[in-house]
């Protein structure tokens, strides 16, 4: 099918091509935009992974990156370590915590007592800037902070270089510290997105649901979950994307420090590096172009598989 | 039957108890970071020097350091109201870009038939699910390229279309009654006028929660102004780096913790004042193709 028979002009009269028109103008700026920001700087990462100093073809920046997860790279950072640490953080806040994330939404969406109370109260920690959160939990798990003087109270053992330096100032403790001040919100938490999902779902069914007998966790596993599986899709999808970019705040918590490192962590200090300097070299721009085009390569086809079962696991319901 | 109904309830009471307990100890969790910063930004040096001194309550509860904030929260020489002022046009300013820009492309797309239309709406899921990871370095390489750093006119880069939140309004459009439109056209109206008129005061609620969620997000983002617009620094960037260089500061603790309570307030009321909006009109269908 070529462009000429898409707009064949037999097919459409002046009224649909005034309709063309309009919807293509309000296409126009977005688009270029688009092309502008997103195309643009994309292709442009993927020739400045291919680029020396001088801007002339190399493989250097990728060898860099595989030595980087041989041993370490010239930043001195293991890349393996980063992956795995990522891995798992990601494994932990975006597919663990789903099942439980929504079932603590949908008993919200039951209207527990004080639901209305508690959604509000649950979205605060996604209203306060992450500095703000950081910075207070940073003071909680400080030697000074309360959760060391509960370890203490409950006589749990903690090595002198955490109480010297709390729990995110020693390599034993600082990642799964964050893990934990990561994963908790998302364990319980409120989505809003879900809860909207949920909300649209016809009462009738639920009422079928239970005339036939379905208990609490059945109507959940049987109803809920088939009718906005859909939306789960959509969210898990965006989930996979950003498989090796999750960050953790860990930028924010230890720079880095303590075995803490994640790909996203390092992909923004790098940034955060290069903003920095004054240099316009493109050696500074290669290395982290390369590193995300190798993530890039392996991420793509995890999201489509990962689409496809997902799609494939609960198939759409129409209602 | 009636066994069975019994069976049900008991489960269900059980549950919601289990959960109520749990809910309450996460609200703990989720409102007294907000209390330890309100009564930390209350309390004298030498309150926070005696041992255990930031859990404690404040000795007196006035709020002495709150005008020392707006003379002496500095970051170099931009001051709380600088900070304040770039993170309110930043956060407002660039979601209004953004909003307008994926209402552009989620109108048509949802609305109306035209040709290439499958291409667009692939270029929105082409973006949301594919990712292309490391492009950071060419984006600084390209505003750079463009003098957008440390320039104003970085907030154009905000006029992005075609990502989730053209996603969220498509489905919202594609929801709206196409008898308000077709009448509107036998009126006489044009296809702006029944944009403006018809479509948009109906989509009113949808485009104000995604705003106000937008904005909330935009607020609170430090790595914009840290790595594009370092001589514009917003609060959140401000608090970032007052953090580490306020030590030799009076009362730079107590401070610290009065500008993380002001820099929250704005995002606190725009939650406070949307959240029904927004619990009530967030929602994403599915992703086909």
């Amino acid at each position: 099918m070529n462009i000429k028979n898409l707009i064949d002009k037999r097919k459409y009269n002046f009224e649909d091509r005034k309709a063309f028109l309009f919807c293509y103008g309000m296409l126009a700026l977005p688009f270029l935009f688009f092309i502008l920001f997103w195309v643009y700087i994309n292709a442009s990462s993927f020739v400045l992974a291919f680029q020396d100093a001088q801007g002339n073809f190399t493989w250097d920046n990728f060898k860099t990156v595989f030595e980087g997860f041989r041993d370490v790279d010239m930043y001195g950072w293991n890349l393996t370590d980063m992956v795995m640490r990522t891995l798992l953080l990601w494994f932990l806040l975006y597919v663990a915590c789903v099942i439980p994330g929504m079932f603590s939404s949908y008993i919200l969406f039951k209207k527990i007592p004080g639901h209305y109370v508690f959604r509000v109260i649950f979205m605060i920690p996604t209203v306060l800037t992450g500095i703000v959160w950081v910075s207070i939990m940073k003071y909680l798990v400080s030697v000074d902070g309360p959760i060391l003087a509960l370890a203490d109270i409950f006589g749990w053992e903690t090595s002198l270089d955490v109480q010297w330096n709390g729990l995110l100032g020693s390599s034993e403790t600082a990642y799964t510290t964050i893990v934990l001040l990561n994963v908790i919100p998302h364990l319980i938490g409120f989505n809003m997105i879900i809860t909207g999902a949920y909300a649209r779902i016809p009462d009738q069914l639920f009422e079928v649901g239970k005339l036939e007998g379905l208990g609490f966790f059945s109507e959940f596993f049987r109803i809920a979950v088939p009718l906005v599986w859909q939306t789960v899709v959509v969210c898990m999808i965006s989930n996979f994307a950003v498989m090796f970019t999750v960050e953790g705040s860990v930028f924010l918590y230890t720079r880095g420090a303590y075995e803490t490192g994640t790909v996203g962590f390092y992909l923004y200090y790098l940034q955060w590096q290069l903003a920095g300097s004054a240099s316009t070299m493109n050696a500074f721009y290669g290395y982290p172009a390369a590193i995300g085009m190798v993530f890039t390569v392996v991420t793509i086809p995890v999201v489509l598989f990962g689409k496809m079962v997902l799609e494939k696991a609960i198939p759409p319901v129409e209602y | 039957m009636a066994k069975n109904k019994i069976k049900q309830d008991t489960g269900r009471t059980v549950i919601f108890i289990c959960y109520f307990i749990l809910f309450i100890v996460f609200s703990f969790l989720c409102l007294y970071p907000l209390f330890f910063c309100f009564t930390n930004s209350l309390k004298t040096v030498q309150e926070f020097t005696t041992e255990g001194g930031m859990f404690k309550m404040p000795e007196s509860w006035k709020l002495t350091y709150y005008g020392a904030i707006f003379r002496s929260f500095k970051i170099g020489p931009y001051d709380f109201w600088d900070m304040a002022w770039n993170s309110f046009w930043l956060a407002f300013g660039g979601q209004f870009l953004n909003i307008l820009a994926s209402a552009m492309v989620a109108y048509p797309l949802a609305r109306y038939n035209f040709p290439f239309k499958k291409f667009f709406y692939f270029l929105i899921i082409f973006r949301i699910t594919i990712p292309i990871i490391g492009a950071g370095a060419a984006g600084y390489k390209f505003m750079r390229f463009l003098g957008f750093i440390n320039n104003p006119m970085y907030i154009i880069t905000c006029f992005s279309g075609f990502d989730m939140t053209a996603l969220i309004f498509y489905g919202y459009f594609k929801g709206i009654s196409k008898e308000y439109s077709e009448a509107a056209f036998i009126d006489g109206a044009s296809r702006l006028r029944t944009l403006f008129s018809v479509i948009l005061p109906q989509a009113l609620p949808c485009i104000l929660a995604l705003y106000i969620n937008n904005v909330m997000g935009q607020w609170n983002n430090y790595s914009t102004s840290q790595i594009y617009l370092p001589q514009y620094p917003n609060l959140a960037l401000g608090i970032f780096n007052f953090d580490s260089a306020s030590t030799f500061l009076e009362n730079s603790t107590a401070m610290f913790f009065g500008a993380v309570v002001l820099s929250s307030l704005v995002p606190l009321a725009l939650f406070t004042s949307g959240q029904k909006l927004m619990m009530n009109n967030m929602s994403v269908g599915g992703l086909k193709g």
